[in-house]
């Protein structure tokens, strides 16, 4: 472009006016992309393409969260709770669990008590509810929930962390499941439990289980607080932090509790959100949790299921100021595309959520002010959370829940609000913006969301979302962006050496000169589970020129000149399969 | 007693015509006596009432201060929401009074504002806000007020728009350009951060946030070296402040100064660490009762100021005495009634408050240094010693302590020699003027004339403009003169003996 512009000048001065003329549209034609903006430009005038459209209304998803609320202000109130968008029935069409709360010491009780849901996807935004006859209806107060095929039998189990004992549901593959807590042993007592996440912790290819805690409470010796005089939910300050729990699994269906000789049990957090990554790149599988007004806790793990607390040191226990955030969820992507896993944590009302970029060796920093990341979530309390390249143009946007956890601060805190939209922030190139206000209907509802999970739910190839609001239904948002002309692709792994739903495993694929990079999760953003199925925009690229899988096994696997817009299964040694087409049923 | 007993006994005697007098004087005293009991029930009807109608009662009669006072004392022994409501009450009360009796005056406005939006009715707020703009389209305040208010609701641009016109109307204002720089950093635009940041260390060299902030924006430019420098400005001002020991690490590791890096850490570590473990500081954050008392006490000082301002120092008192009684942390209202009962040479009273000043913030000398000077002001040298002493023992590398200890035994006439050795720390701490004079005229009492007028010329060349140090320098060449002769002074020029 400068050339061109430079040839210009120069002939502007020999040739005088004449040369205007031609070099006018000359410039034009070469100026074009960048005048009309292209993916990843970082031209931030340029009109984005996403849309999202509030599809709950056709869903047929009746179903409607309770947090227990009895009039006594519990805590744990305030933090219920999480879902997971996982395909339970293998039938490549995504299903959604929600969690509920339940009644608490002052509640009306209820006939059928409030209860969890699954909900079966028949043909995209469709769903029926099958928690009865799967037989997930767990009626605990549900926090958080991770899914992974701890027993390796191919089909997804997951696990539910409760006020109160906790719940692991061992999927039979016939659409039911049975409740497994017992005898794997991992109802982990009587705890306020957070996040939870399916991890490897040694490689030794079946899913150990880690469980975050929240706080100590009784809810005989509650706290009563106020705000300006109005009764308000306590907060994480006022009961004493729990130490999170990991288990080991033995292989057999049983799990033990290795807190204590792993490194875990040491530290006593006020444990929400979580994610597992490999963070420094070294082959095996961190833990980063987030802690409630607390320094978060990054435990590396030394390969071996040992672990030691660095997010001090790392930079990832305090945002740019030292300051312990009230930190709730947080999601782990690539967002810059320079291989290294970075992480996005959602926070408290008149704190910004933090974009922590890894440096390399898994060193991070909280670049929220500078990529303005943290736009649009400033005034509100900030849970669910998710990067998902929502318009295909290669790069990891990023999608916030919102809404205050007390339902009277506008009483106290006009600058608060109870129920708001949710925020959708456009990635342009490393830097974003907040274009919640022109992306649709999708972020129209105002609720006081918790969980957020995005998925393809319609197998179109665009990330659509799920979020959980508190006291209210769902809310189920289609990804209706006319990004037609991006292409996209979604890869399902399934392990051999490493455990079957590829966890810790990732995933790089290139096209053109751009790398991406993603890594299997399970549990991640606030308390919840989603994107087993790891999903690329791949912008203009109608092919693939090459896809490498780094297993968590060590095994890789490299295919090269993959057409786009499919979904694909690789198969650890085996190869990479398209997935049989679906039709919607 | 003695006509008592003989009515009595006439009442059988006495003829028939008296008994209707007596009834008559019977039923007078019945009368008084219900007419007592109705009194009484109106009276503590009329009480109930006047407590009822407090508030409008208040405003049509100005000051309810005592009303204030009995209400919130009884209110301290009851529930926080009862507290919390009665102190938005008093405070609301008190910007309505305002608004009555000052409408027009955009100072009184803009103190309502205050109020209003730290007692919740923060749109009302910005509406006053938007009143004073009308009235005086330069107010910085106002811009300030504004700004803040934009911040909070996260509207960072707007907030800086607000912060920038802030800027362009008070150049002088420090908070202002605290303000701007802020939200810069906010929004990313570090460079102009850096700029208005500067600025506002400049104006306030003493401003911890300011430095901490400018090595922020620093940082966020990438001036690695410049940042670390106002990081360490920052903490020098405060070393045990969380945020900037880990920012320092944080640079510090980014400049390849591990061993550095990890001093601070593990320092911002212990503090934190401190923090969380501590039961009290765990429970302060929710403090609703804290947070009313020091709302409310923010209201009266603010309250305090505006009368001030208009020289009406008795109303403004009282307003500070009642932030003081509120909020038993609170050192803007104690400072006020210590300069204030100072003016007057109310000396016990200034003492009283330099005391509880201290109480507050007992590592702060100037109240220590203030309570010495009161002391001494009333005579109580032995007290003042002690004060004195303690300020040394605070910050032994500040001159203060040493000035005042040395002019105290200049006072007293005893133990010169400690005075000369006070004097010399204080000139070693920090070698003013000031100090070099005070030396010199200690020197002058032990009738060192060497040293003295070796002072006396260093006081004169820092400070040649100093009728006073001039005066002492000729005293005390006059002295040598008349001690040694003529000669003798130039001997004393050419062998100056270190002060040192």
């Amino acid at each position: 472009m400068w050339e061109a512009l430079a040839l210009a000048v120069y002939h502007f001065r020999r040739n005088g006016r004449a040369v205007v003329v031609l070099s006018v549209p000359l410039l034009m034609v070469v100026m074009w992309p960048y005048l009309r903006g292209r993916p990843g430009s970082g031209q931030s005038s340029r009109e984005h393409l996403i849309r999202l459209c509030d599809v709950t209304g056709q869903t047929g998803i009746n179903w409607r969260h309770t947090d227990g609320s009895g009039g006594r202000r519990y805590i744990v109130e305030t933090v219920t709770a999480g879902l997971a968008t996982f395909d339970y029935d293998g039938d490549l069409w995504i299903d959604i669990y929600f969690l509920n709360g339940a009644a608490l010491p002052g509640t009306a009780r209820a006939f059928p008590p409030p209860r969890n849901a699954l909900f079966r996807n028949r043909t995209g935004f469709s769903f029926e509810d099958v928690t009865a006859a799967a037989g997930v209806g767990d009626t605990g107060f549900g926090l958080g929930i991770a899914v992974g095929d701890y027993n390796n039998d191919g089909f997804p189990d997951f696990y539910v962390n409760n006020f109160g004992p906790n719940v692991l549901y061992r999927n039979n593959g016939d659409g039911t499941f049975v409740n497994a807590t017992a005898e794997a042993g991992v109802a982990a007592g009587n705890r306020v439990g957070a996040g939870a996440a399916f991890l490897d912790i040694d490689a030794d290819s079946d899913l150990d289980l880690y469980v975050a805690n929240y706080v100590k409470v009784d809810l005989e010796k509650h706290p009563v607080r106020t705000a300006e005089g109005y009764p308000i939910y306590p907060g994480p300050m006022d009961f004493l932090p729990e130490a999170d729990i990991l288990f080991r699994n033995e292989g057999d269906g049983t799990f033990s509790d290795i807190s204590a000789s792993s490194g875990i049990g040491n530290y006593a957090g006020t444990g929400m959100g979580m994610v597992c990554a490999d963070i420094d790149l070294d082959g095996d599988t961190d833990i980063f949790v987030l802690n409630d007004v607390a320094g978060n806790f990054v435990f590396v793990n030394n390969g071996h299921g040992q672990f030691e607390e660095l997010g001090l040191w790392l930079g990832g226990a305090y945002n740019r100021e030292g300051r312990a955030l009230g930190s709730m969820g947080i999601d782990c992507g690539d967002y810059d595309n320079d291989g290294w896993p970075d992480f996005y944590a959602t926070s408290y009302a008149r704190e910004w959520a933090v974009l922590f970029r890894n440096l390399g060796g898994g060193r991070m920093e909280d670049v929220t002010a500078a990529t303005g990341a943290g736009a649009g979530t400033f005034a509100h309390v900030t849970w669910g959370t998710a990067f998902a390249d929502l318009d295909n143009d290669e790069d990891r946007d990023l999608v916030v829940a919102c809404g205050h956890l007390q339902d009277n601060v506008e009483l106290f805190d006009p600058t608060g609000a109870y129920r708001v939209e949710n925020v959708v922030l456009e990635n342009l190139g490393g830097r974003f913006r907040d274009i919640s206000r022109s992306a649709g209907d999708g972020l129209r509802p105002r609720r006081s969301s918790r969980g957020l999970a995005a998925d393809d739910l319609d197998n179109d190839g665009r990330v659509d979302i799920a979020v959980l609001n508190s006291r209210e239904e769902p809310t189920i948002i289609a990804n209706c962006s006319p990004c037609s002309e991006y292409h996209w692709v979604e890869i399902q792994l399934v392990g051999i050496r490493t455990n079957r739903d590829g966890v810790g495993s990732r995933v790089g694929l290139q096209t053109g000169q751009l790398v991406q990079w993603a890594e299997v999760h399970s549990g991640r953003g606030y308390q919840s589970h989603f994107g087993s199925r790891l999903h690329f925009g791949l912008g203009r690229f109608s092919h693939i020129d090459e896809l490498q899988i780094r297993w968590h096994s060590g095994h890789r696997d490299c295919f090269v000149n993959i057409p786009a817009d499919q979904v694909l299964i690789a198969i650890e040694s085996v190869g990479l399969f398209p997935a049989p087409c679906r039709s919607k049923k | 007693m003695a006509s008592v007993v003989n009515e009595s006994i006439g009442q059988e005697t006495q003829p028939p015509s008296v008994l209707p007098k007596r009834a008559a004087r019977r039923g007078r005293r019945r009368l008084v006596f219900f007419i007592a009991v109705a009194v009484s029930l109106l009276l503590f009807v009329l009480a109930g009432l006047l407590f009822a109608i407090d508030r409008p009662l208040s405003l049509l009669f100005g000051s309810s201060v005592p009303d204030w006072r009995q209400q919130m004392a009884q209110l301290d022994a009851v529930d926080a929401p009862a507290f919390v409501s009665a102190a938005r009450r008093e405070a609301l009360a008190l910007a309505a009074q305002l608004r009555h009796r000052y409408g027009s005056d955009p100072e009184a406005l803009f103190v309502c504002g205050l109020i209003e939006s730290r007692f919740g009715d923060r749109a009302q707020a910005v509406r006053t806000w938007h009143r004073v703009m009308e009235l005086v389209p330069n107010y910085v305040d106002v811009y300030l007020a504004l700004g803040e208010e934009a911040r909070l609701r996260g509207q960072m641009a707007k907030a800086a728009d607000y912060f920038r016109k802030a800027t362009e109307l008070g150049p002088d204002r420090a908070e202002a350009f605290l303000g701007l720089g802020r939200v810069l950093i906010d929004l990313g635009e570090n460079q102009q951060a850096v700029a208005a940041l500067s600025q506002q260390v400049q104006l306030a060299p003493g401003s911890l946030e300011g430095w901490y902030r400018l090595g922020l924006a620093l940082q966020g430019t990438g001036r690695l070296s410049e940042a670390k420098e106002a990081f360490l400005r920052a903490w020098r001002i405060k070393p045990d402040h969380r945020a900037v020991l880990f920012s320092l690490a944080d640079v510090c590791d980014k400049l390849g100064q591990k061993g550095e890096a990890t001093r601070f850490r593990r320092e911002f570590a212990r503090l934190e660490a401190a923090v969380r473990l501590d039961p009290a500081k765990r429970h302060t954050w929710y403090d609703d009762v804290a947070a009313a008392r020091e709302g409310l006490a923010a209201a009266h000082v603010a309250a305090g100021r505006f009368f001030a301002a208009r020289d009406d120092l008795s109303q403004a008192e009282e307003h500070w005495r009642r932030a003081a009684e509120v909020d038993p942390q609170n050192i803007p209202a104690r400072a006020a009634l210590l300069d204030r009962s100072s003016a007057e040479s109310r000396w016990s009273e200034a003492i009283h408050w330099a005391e509880e000043l201290e109480k507050i913030e007992p590592q702060n000398i100037d109240w220590t240094l203030q309570r010495a000077a009161l002391l001494v002001q009333v005579r109580q040298v032995e007290q003042a010693e002690e004060a004195f002493r303690k300020v040394v023992s605070i910050a032994p590398e500040r001159p203060d302590g040493y000035v005042g200890l040395a002019q105290l035994a200049l006072f007293r006439g005893r133990d010169p020699q400690a005075a000369r050795q006070y004097a010399r720390q204080a000139v070693s701490c920090d070698p003013t003027a000031a100090n070099y004079h005070l030396l010199a005229i200690v020197c002058e009492r032990l009738d060192n004339l060497e040293e003295a007028l070796t002072a006396a010329k260093r006081a004169t060349e820092l400070d040649p403009g100093s009728a006073q140090y001039r005066e002492t320098l000729g005293r005390l060449q006059w002295k040598w003169r008349q001690l040694h002769g003529q000669a003798g002074s130039h001997q004393a020029e050419k062998k100056p003996q270190p002060v040192n």
